[in-house]
């Protein structure tokens, strides 16, 4: 941060995109239970077919827990994933940390007198009922560079921010210039 | 089948390595990565997370959630 920069508002993805990505982590965990009872349902049809199931109690407990293993290490990396995705808006610029991967992370910093149009967009049922959707915007500089993130809660009032930090930094930086010009 | 043997799964395994061996052999790889992995994430969380409660949470969560299943494996390991 630089001296006596002020956060105006942190911002990570909406409940709903963590909470959609564990379902599926959710449904694995629960896979090998359903097979279980499954199993035992049919323990019948399988000791009809010569195999005994209970004789092969210390490895399907060994699957089990390998699978539940598995899962809840699928299911950190999409917790942390989502934890570290981060957008800070400070009063002079926009901070956008990208945790593509574990060994991928993208920070990328956008001035914001720099920032030319800023526009959100909230498509579909869910994302309106919830409130969240995709953010985009365009700087104008040396190189030209838009950033677009999707899934962020309540985008209107996040714009309505940034349009606010904006105004207030343009402001700020004429002011300043005025009063170097009338130095000089 | 009344008379029919008990399927044999080590026989399925075939001449190559033993169920036994298998079994042991993916439980060690298996905590080859949980180890790894657990460096990265740890590595991940001390060094970027920006709350230090969510962190511990996050951290002993994982340990309490994990380090069972890891021994229950390992016990379980070793008694195939």
């Amino acid at each position: 941060m630089e001296p006596d920069e002020e956060v105006l508002i942190m911002v990570r993805k909406h409940w709903f995109v963590i909470m959609a990505e564990l379902f599926g982590i959710f449904i694995l965990v629960l896979l090998p239970f359903v097979a279980l009872v499954g199993f035992l349902i049919f323990n019948q049809t399988f000791a009809t077919l010569g195999v005994d199931l209970y004789e092969f109690a210390n490895l399907i407990g060994f699957a089990v827990a390998a699978w539940l293993l598995l899962s809840l290490l699928g299911g950190f990396t999409i917790w942390t994933h989502y934890y570290l995705d981060l957008w800070i808006v400070t009063d002079r610029r926009i901070i956008l940390v990208d945790q593509i991967h574990f060994f991928s992370r993208n920070v990328s910093v956008f001035r914001l007198e720099r920032m030319q149009d800023i526009e959100f967009k909230v498509k579909g049922i869910i994302p309106t009922l919830l409130n969240f959707g995709t953010l985009k915007a365009q700087t104008a500089g040396a190189h030209e560079s838009n950033f677009n993130s999707t899934g962020l809660p309540d985008p209107r009032g996040l714009q309505a921010i940034i349009q606010r930090a904006m105004d207030k930094r343009l402001t700020t930086l004429h002011i300043q210039a005025d009063e170097v010009a009338a130095h000089h | 089948m009344p008379g029919q043997p008990t399927l044999q799964l080590t026989e399925s395994v075939g001449a190559f390595i033993s169920l036994a061996d298998a079994v042991l052999l993916f439980f060690y790889i298996t905590v080859i990565i949980y180890i790894i992995y657990s460096i990265i994430l740890h590595y991940h969380w001390a060094q970027y997370s920006t709350n230090k409660a969510v962190t511990w949470v996050t951290l002993t969560t994982y340990g309490v959630t994990t380090v069972p299943l890891i021994l229950i494996m390992a016990a379980l390991a070793f008694t195939i």
